[in-house]
């Protein structure tokens, strides 16, 4: 499939006792195949509910309004039956516990198996070696042994490569990884992030993080969220040598760097609003130190890749 | 194959302490229930008789040695005779043991077929109204003591139409009301944990996976729910078998079904502390088999348990 | 090894599943009303429950007459069953009282204590709760002489090792929290810390189960009364009054009629109420999903 995954405003809402409120509110969103982008925020942001919302499976209490258009269908409006078509099979996830996540009282094989035979027409013996095609291609050792292991008898890595091919084994145009690395040991994290760079074949990424650092490592465009809203993107390059909304700065700030002029670590102050706070204005602007009546009065819109009145500028440090 | 050991090596401990625990308590009870030559010479005995009865179990010897016998009596599966008919009473408890086995064996069968397909399809869709009310008329129906399930199988059944028989040793048809009114006194109690543990599932991060790889909602309730909430059935099932064996006292007792529930009531009735020492021990027995045998079907069942491979 | 997983019981699952806050409410004032029952029962006789006609044996239910029918002896059968409350409701709650007290003793105990003396006070735990309870129960009752407070006691005395497993979990789950080892930190003594911590926040847990052990005594009270182990014969009680009517099922099959309803409606009650408590506590510390 070579047609861009698109999202067209789309906001996601849960029930409170003041009536429905967004967490995520509105994104627009393209994703051109083979693209790897970061979808970066604080918890809170509604980055892993615009992920979820992505494969239709969101709580059940919550309402979703706007497209995902994948291939010809749009996921939102979608029946069941079309979802569970897509789901697994153009579009993926990977999710941050590898351990919880697989099934524990089933094989790796027979998990894997079951993926496969659902999206294809295909006998026993040709599922499993596409299990251990897929497997040998995310760099398990021994994955014929592997095939009949449980998940608890796999380490953390193992475990995570696992679920990458679970959700690579349909070859499908886009994986959404949520917070992929964040369960994982440090030298283990590298690796797994190695894989998801350049072990993907030809599906695009979308990779959920709160780590700027991780974004920048592993892919080419980065989309910074705040409070439900995408506040700013760009290349990469772009974002880390100029960032122009204070709050990608801030990010920026929040990362330790390791060479000769070393700033000191500035985190940001205060929190992001939180699903029943009434915020009039920038969603941004009570923990900007650029905000001033403008941003409180009126919210700014997202223009030139950027949602902010008052752009930082001049060259990050 | 060490943990097994391991595993069978502290249910055995258990065992031992708890069979201790239950004889002491016996023990004393026949000693504060009065002179036990007297009660076990019977009413009306001559002098004499009572202190050779005295002298033959040692009851007048001192309360230490006494109970040392005892125990030893104890190792050595000797519980003594039943004080209502002389036999020995554990061959006599022996006697009883199949028709309870068999009455147990069917309840859990009918719990079972029962109860796990009507737990399972409450569990799967718990918002449902429909269902909602369902269960909350399953979970009042959990309290319902099984006399009186019993006594209104036997008004409807046996009384009222005639068409079963509310008394045991007349035939097949005696089987039924029985199982029948084990079956209903257990199975609300099943039912909302198979239904308890399949909605459990449904908010675990695999059933997202699943979910998150187009499997329908049966593939999800057949292959990621069903498998992991049955782990949780298995042990209460166990629990349920441990219940009926001395549990069933009141069924037992209303359809004079001749097994180890009745044979209590009576021997507690008559303070018939060998029969009731021998059926409290051939229960504790049981039940520590079943556990065993539990403990081995889940490190089957759940991969988790058994020995690792990496 | 890893640990095996443990047995289900009726709590376990309890805590699992949700009842509207509606249902607390109509079980706590079902219940309320049925102790009133209990405190006024004189008032509500209609005939002594003790008194026999012989002139009126076995009579049926009528509007005007004895509104639940006779018994054999020609005793009224709705006075009996509303001196039942007071047998039953009173023997419910002395037995589960003197329970809930040894249950959450041993439980914190066990908990709170350390090492060595943990694993005896656990294992004491497990062991009762495998103990054949009732049978030890009906037993000591027929050697000491069937009556009201045998009964109570002993079924307060046998009824504790579910409670104080629940307790016992409870406990020491709270007693990894920041507040409880916060206290630690500063200093706060072991009986400090119990009183002004841990018992206030065990206080639902302790009412979702002493509504449950309410229950079980009421259900373990008219069965052993039923098998004739646990009232006097002749005792106006529930279990009593049920075994007597087992001989006249085709004559006066009216007969189980009053105990079966007083039962059934005194024990759903009582297990509501634990439900509804339990999904009021649910609810309370109930998350809310990212």
């Amino acid at each position: 499939m070579s047609k861009a995954i698109e999202v067209k405003n789309l906001q996601v809402s849960f029930p409170t006792p003041n009536g429905y409120s967004a967490v995520v509110r509105g994104i627009d969103l393209t994703i051109k195949p083979g693209e790897r982008i970061a979808i970066v925020g604080e918890s809170g942001s509604g980055k892993t509910m615009l992920g979820l919302s992505m494969l239709g499976i969101q709580p059940s209490s919550a309402k979703v309004t706007g497209e995902v258009i994948i291939g010809d269908v749009d996921m939102v409006s979608a029946n069941d039956a079309t979802a569970r078509k897509l789901r697994g099979n153009y579009i993926s996830m990977v999710f941050q516990e590898p351990l919880t996540s697989l099934n524990p009282v089933r094989t790796i094989s027979s998990q894997l198996s079951e993926s496969v035979r659902r999206h294809n027409k295909m006998s026993k013996a040709e599922a499993e070696d596409r299990v251990l095609e897929i497997l040998t291609s995310v760099g398990i050792p021994a994955p014929k042994e592997r095939m009949k292991s449980y998940p608890h008898q796999l380490s953390g890595g193992l475990r995570q490569r696992v679920m990458i091919a679970l959700a690579l084994i349909n070859k499908p145009a886009l994986v959404v990884a949520d917070e992929p690395t964040t369960a994982l040991d440090a030298t283990i994290q590298a690796q797994i992030l190695d894989l998801l760079r350049s072990g993907m074949g030809d599906a695009a990424l979308m990779l959920i993080t709160h780590d700027l650092a991780v974004a920048a490592d592993v892919c080419n465009r980065i989309v910074v969220m705040y409070a439900g809203n995408i506040v700013e993107q760009g290349p990469v390059a772009e974002i880390l040598g100029n960032p122009r909304h204070p709050y990608t700065r801030g990010l920026l700030n929040a990362i330790p760097k390791f060479d000769k002029a070393r700033p000191p670590l500035m985190p940001i102050p205060g929190s992001p609003p939180t699903i029943t706070e009434v915020v009039s204005g920038c969603r941004f602007a009570s923990r900007c130190s650029y905000a001033d009546s403008q941003c409180t009065a009126s919210e700014p819109k997202f223009v030139d890749n950027l949602a902010c009145f008052h752009p930082v500028v001049g060259v990050s440090q | 194959m060490k943990s097994r050991l391991k595993a069978v090596r502290s249910r055995l401990i258990q065992l031992i302490v708890l069979l201790g625990t239950i004889s002491t308590t016996l023990f004393l009870l026949l000693r504060i229930s009065g002179d036990p030559a007297v009660l076990i010479a019977g009413e009306g005995a001559s002098p004499e008789t009572i202190d050779a009865i005295r002298a033959d179990y040692g009851f007048d010897r001192s309360l230490i040695v006494q109970y040392l016998i005892f125990i030893w009596d104890i190792i050595r599966l000797d519980f003594g005779v039943s004080l209502v008919n002389a036999q020995p009473a554990l061959g006599f408890v022996l006697d009883y043991l199949p028709s309870t086995l068999t009455l147990t064996f069917l309840a859990i069968f009918f719990n079972t077929i029962l109860a796990i397909p009507a737990g399972v399809w409450l569990g799967a869709k718990p918002g449902q109204r429909r269902r909602r009310v369902l269960s909350t008329i399953v979970s009042v129906a959990q309290g319902t003591p099984a006399y009186v399930i019993a006594l209104l199988l036997i008004q409807i059944f046996a009384v009222w139409f005639t068409v079963l028989p509310s008394i045991a040793g007349t035939g097949t048809w005696a089987w039924v009301l029985p199982t029948a009114t084990l079956t209903f006194a257990l199975s609300p109690n099943l039912i909302r944990v198979v239904a308890a543990s399949i909605e459990e599932t449904t908010a675990q991060d695999y059933f997202r996976t699943a979910k998150a790889n187009g499997a329908s909602p049966s593939v999800l309730l057949m292959k990621h729910s069903l498998p992991n909430a049955l782990l949780s059935t298995t042990s209460l099932l166990g629990a349920q078998f441990a219940f009926l064996l001395s549990g069933a006292l009141i069924t037992e007792f209303i359809f004079a079904w001749p097994g180890l529930g009745l044979i209590l009531v009576q021997s507690i009735t008559n303070l018939d502390f060998p029969t009731i020492q021998a059926t409290v021990f051939v229960v504790a027995y049981l039940v520590f088999f079943v556990n065993l045998i539990l403990d081995q079907i889940f490190r089957f069942a759940d991969p988790r348990l058994r020995k690792s491979q990496v | 090894m890893k640990k095996v997983p443990t047995l289900f019981t009726r709590r376990d699952v309890m805590r699992k599943t949700s009842t509207s806050p509606l249902i607390l409410k109509i079980s706590a004032a079902t219940l309320a009303f049925l102790f009133l029952v209990a405190i006024f029962q004189n008032f509500l006789y209609t005939v002594d429950p003790a008194f026999s006609d012989l002139d009126k044996r076995l009579l049926g239910p009528s509007i005007g007459g004895p509104w639940l029918g006779t018994d054999p002896l020609g005793q009224d059968v709705f006075s009996r069953v509303i001196a039942g409350f007071r047998w039953s409701l009173g023997i419910g709650t002395i037995g589960t009282l003197i329970g809930v007290f040894i249950g959450l003793t041993l439980g914190i105990g066990a908990a709170w204590s350390r090492k060595r003396m943990r694993v005896v006070l656990s294992r004491i735990i497990d062991i009762g709760i495998s103990f054949p309870y009732l049978i030890i129960a009906v037993t000591i009752v027929t050697v000491v002489g069937r009556g009201f407070w045998p009964l109570a006691l002993t079924l307060g005395l046998v009824c504790w090792p579910t409670i104080a497993r629940v307790v016992y979990a409870e406990t020491l789950t709270l007693r990894e929290r920041e507040f409880v080892t916060a206290a630690r930190l500063f200093g706060i003594g072991s009986f400090t810390s119990i009183f002004t911590h841990i018992l206030p926040a065990l206080r639902p847990t302790i009412q979702v189960v002493t509504a449950f052990t309410f229950a079980d005594l009421l259900i373990a009270e008219s069965g052993l009364s039923f098998l004739g182990l646990g009232a006097p014969l002749g005792t106006p009680t529930w279990g009593n009054m049920l075994n007597d009517s087992r001989t006249y099922m085709a004559e006066a099959p009216w007969m189980m009629l009053g105990p079966v309803i007083a039962i059934i409606v005194t024990i759903f009650a009582a297990n509501l109420l634990g439900e509804g408590l339990n999904a009021r506590e649910k609810a309370k510390s109930g998350r809310v999903s990212q």
